[in-house]
């Protein structure tokens, strides 16, 4: 199996919107 | 595989932290918000765990030392209703099964195109095959109906007529009612057939993948899937026959009610007990042998495979989500009635499900509109993160078994579809629920 750039663009995305989502676990501005 | 073990394995832990971020440090945010993400992860979860953990095919079980006859006839019934353009790749998928006890019944509905002379060709040369010309178009269950008198067989097999099977279908489904003679109805494993269509159709074949390998898959392991899918699904004779008449005439709100084919028929398995005679136990009072009503269980098979097509415009796809939906109401109020006697996490999970399509599109609502006016900025991108993040988790799901496609990067879209388009369409089915019309074309 080989990845496309766009696969791995997306699979990059990813992990960025999981270290977003738990981001927002620690430094939320409304508590 | 290894990745077979790994990619799973980061999904669910993925899941499984997100709703330990949730539970232990964002008590702080919008409480209707906070509640909504959490049953949502945990369902999530839940399906993702339980199907990777636990999901087996039925059809690749042994037989069960029981059944005796492991050849028994099947009659294959498909309605079809002006369907010239794929009505002869889905009959001739079906005569070239593997699995040859088999007899193909079509009924043609009352079509006005060139399907009823294609279908007549087909029965020329094809002896196994016969075809009913119904007069005048009747419907999809009442054309069903008009075939379960001539079959023959102990299992029916419904298809739908947009589809194609996969050549080793039946013979699977057979399989798993051989391996669990309390199986009552299988499903099949549903994919587009025309995924590479467009945009639209890349989105429903990943969305079909997940929809049946995950939800079906958990479903199955409590033996209580909740819909058999109409594109392909077995039924055992004595599950399904008594109740053909009661369904095919089936009415909600004073009007007959068209839709909820495949929901509703499974439904009447889930509700009927199976009625075996044990000789072993004790006599009732007058003297007769007891009989134990033991629930049918609804399985799904991964390896039966089945193609169908998918609508390739938004505006056909719309349609048959509003159809989906009237059925989705419909059958609240026939399996949602006893469900709750199925194993508790299943009915727990059957019951949230319906939960969540209910108050989905007004938290959607609280999350974009009501709290960006209200100065939360956080809450709207972080809704949408969640839903395309959960998107992706299934997305991997569907490149996990289809290393080869680049698909599964779209399906994130339907997530979002689903959100902000589809979620709404409950309410324009709640109010058009009357009207009978296919609005297929």
């Amino acid at each position: 199996m080989k990845l496309k750039l766009i696969e791995v663009l997306v699979l990059g995305f990813m992990v960025v919107m999981f270290g977003v989502l738990l981001w927002k676990f620690f430094h939320w501005p409304f508590a | 595989m290894i990745r077979n073990r790994i990619v799973p394995a980061l999904i669910v832990a993925a899941l499984a932290v997100i709703l330990a971020g949730k539970l232990l440090f964002h008590v702080a945010v919008d409480p209707f918000l906070w509640t909504y993400g959490v049953l949502v992860t945990l369902v999530t979860f839940t399906t993702f765990f339980g199907a990777y953990r636990y999901y087996t095919d039925p059809a690749k079980d042994p037989p069960h030392p029981s059944v005796t006859d492991l050849r028994p006839k099947v009659s294959c019934i498909i309605p079809v209703k002006n369907e010239e353009g794929l009505i002869t790749r889905c009959v001739t998928s079906v005569l070239e099964q593997t699995y040859e006890h088999l007899e193909v019944i079509i009924v043609d509905d009352g079509s006005t195109d060139r399907t009823p002379a294609i279908l007549d060709g087909l029965a020329a040369s094809h002896p196994r095959m016969r075809v009913v010309h119904l007069p005048k178009n009747l419907g999809k269950k009442r054309a069903i109906e008009a075939a379960v008198p001539l079959a023959t067989g102990s299992i029916f097999a419904f298809a739908d007529s947009d589809s194609v099977l996969g050549k080793h279908a039946i013979e699977r489904l057979v399989d798993a009612f051989n391996a669990h003679p309390n199986a009552g109805a299988v499903s099949a494993h549903g994919r587009a057939l025309n995924a590479g269509t467009n945009l639209l159709t890349k989105v429903q074949d990943t969305w079909y993948e997940g929809q049946f390998r995950l939800s079906k898959g958990l479903e199955s392991v409590y033996g209580a899937v909740t819909c058999a899918s109409g594109c392909l699904s077995a039924f055992r004779r004595e599950a399904f026959e008594p109740f053909v008449h009661e369904w095919a005439h089936d009415t909600f709100l004073g009007k007959e009610f068209k839709f909820a084919t495949d929901r509703q028929m499974t439904g009447y398995v889930l509700r009927e007990g199976r009625r075996d005679t044990h000789e072993s136990m004790p006599a009732t009072a007058d003297g007769g042998s007891r009989e134990t009503p033991k629930k049918w269980e609804v399985l799904y098979s991964h390896s039966a495979k089945v193609w169908t097509e998918v609508p390739s415009t938004w505006r056909k796809f719309l349609r048959q989500q509003a159809r989906w939906k009237k059925s989705f109401i419909r059958n609240l109020f026939f399996t949602g009635r006893f469900y709750w006697r199925r194993p508790p996490l299943a009915a727990f999970a059957f019951y949230l499900g319906i939960l969540f399509v209910l108050v989905g599109p007004l938290i959607a609502f609280r999350a974009i509109y009501f709290l960006t006016a209200n100065g939360d900025l956080l809450s709207a991108p972080l809704y949408l993160s969640g839903v395309t993040f959960v998107g992706l988790l299934y997305g991997l799901d569907y490149k996990l078994r289809n290393p080869d496609s680049t698909y599964w990067i779209y399906r994130p879209l339907m997530s979002l579809i689903s959100t902000f388009v589809l979620s709404w369409l409950l309410i324009y089915a709640a109010f058009t629920i009357r009207n009978p019309s296919w609005l297929t074309r």
